[in-house]
């Protein structure tokens, strides 16, 4: 007979975990380093697929904001092309542009999450570790699609001649902008991606070890 | 000759050993597999209605204002004057507004994809549903009060904390306790049944 009351065990194994790692995350030290770090990926990352933007984003030191800074370079690229054509030899300064998200409700609180879920998951610890690191492998290749798009409207609600040139296409970008980054579905693609690397048949047998 | 006749066996030996593998892969995996694509699938045509026009214009916006609605009213029985206008609710000085993932349709559509995809009879399903779906409907019209007394007499952290928090990591975490205790009954209630053919479907 499976016992119920470890399921309840499990659940406050899960909030412990929540818990720790939100106060530990919270902290500025922690809080600024994965800014950083998701900073670096989310800008390389957007990059490689934006290329008619140059784009550099940081971590702010007093908030732990991820702050992405961007120019348009199909813009830039024209007037140099003008001053070219103008003979004039002179700096172009091409108007920037930034954006800041909030990673501790972007990010973090969703990757905490992920890793109380697996880590609350009854199998043996060294595989809770091992598919916590798997999901958060799942869930940064998530994040990186989010961010693309969220990039993408942000920059196309700037009128500055990239994505909403065409308004059939902005009107989508918009749409999957509102679907990717509500934070139900992000929830909802972590459970997804849970019982995707937990309902296995040797994973279940272990679950229904540990459960009686 | 004999080298010719070799190849086509070792290969045929292969295919076999690629498709038996597969097979049994398949067997090992099947029920599971199939819990997450009906689970994967209906959580897809929740999203693909909750997204549509149709809803977003005339469905959803009735269900704000009347969650808006009974949350003043909860919120007057604790001797408060509120008023509910459209999806907001305001008074002494404070103001929130019930707008799309509040409505608590997502941890509902979780559950209710959770417990029609898992391999049940239909009555162990509708006791999951009406059970499940009473206590997250119940839960959901409590927050809404409790978020108001939070952001009106407590602090702007904690309306904070308990909007974001309470609104998807609370509530997951809670759907997913249900579903896991529905599961467990459903699987204790078929081993005290003791019928040995519907003892493997333990498997999922």
């Amino acid at each position: 007979m499976l016992n119920p009351k470890i399921l309840l065990k499990q659940f406050g194994i899960f909030w412990a975990v929540f818990i720790v790692l939100q106060l530990i995350v919270s902290t500025p030290p922690v809080r600024n380093g994965l800014a950083g770090m998701n900073a670096s990926l989310f800008s390389s990352t957007a990059q490689r697929f934006m290329p008619e933007i140059k784009l550099n984003a940081f971590a702010k030191p007093e908030n732990g904001e991820i702050l992405f800074k961007f120019h348009s370079q199909v813009q830039a690229d024209e007037m140099i092309r003008e001053m070219q054509k103008s003979g004039k030899i002179a700096k172009v300064s091409v108007p920037e542009y930034e954006y800041g998200i909030d990673p501790a409700y972007y990010v973090n609180m969703a990757l905490i999450f992920l890793v109380a879920i697996f880590l609350a998951t009854p199998l043996v610890w060294r595989k809770r570790f091992l598919l916590a690191g798997i999901g958060i492998l799942l869930f940064y290749l998530f994040s990186f699609v989010r961010v693309i798009i969220k990039l993408k409207y942000e920059i196309g609600q700037l009128n500055i001649g990239l994505y909403e040139s065409d308004p059939a296409g902005f009107l989508s970008l918009h749409k999957m902008n509102n679907f990717f980054n509500s934070l139900g579905l992000i929830f909802i693609v972590i459970i997804i991606f849970w019982a995707t690397l937990v309902f296995t048949r040797k994973n279940m047998e272990q679950i229904k070890l540990q459960l009686t | 000759m004999s080298r010719q006749q070799k190849k086509p066996s070792k290969q045929k030996q292969n295919n076999h050993k690629i498709k038996s593998r597969l097979v049994s892969w398949w067997d090992d995996q099947s029920i599971a597999l199939r819990f997450l694509g009906l689970f994967a699938l209906l959580l897809g045509l929740f999203y693909a209605f909750y997204y549509s026009n149709f809803n977003l214009k005339n469905i959803h916006p009735s269900i704000l204002n009347a969650q808006a609605k009974l949350g003043s009213f909860l919120v007057n029985l604790f001797g408060q004057s509120t008023y509910a206008d459209n999806q907001y609710i305001g008074g002494d000085g404070f103001n929130m507004s019930v707008s799309g993932g509040c409505d608590g349709l997502e941890v509902t559509a979780l559950l209710v994809s959770g417990i029609l995809a898992f391999p049940s009879t239909w009555k162990e399903k509708w006791k999951g549903l009406l059970y499940g779906g009473s206590i997250l409907t119940v839960l959901n019209i409590l927050r809404l009060p409790m978020l108001y007394f939070a952001g009106a007499k407590g602090s702007q952290a904690l309306f904070d904390f308990l909007h974001v928090q309470g609104g998807f990591v609370i509530f997951i975490s809670i759907t997913m306790f249900i579903w896991g205790y529905w599961v467990i009954q459903v699987l204790n209630h078929r081993k005290t049944a003791s019928v040995p053919s519907t003892t493997n479907t333990t498997d999922t």
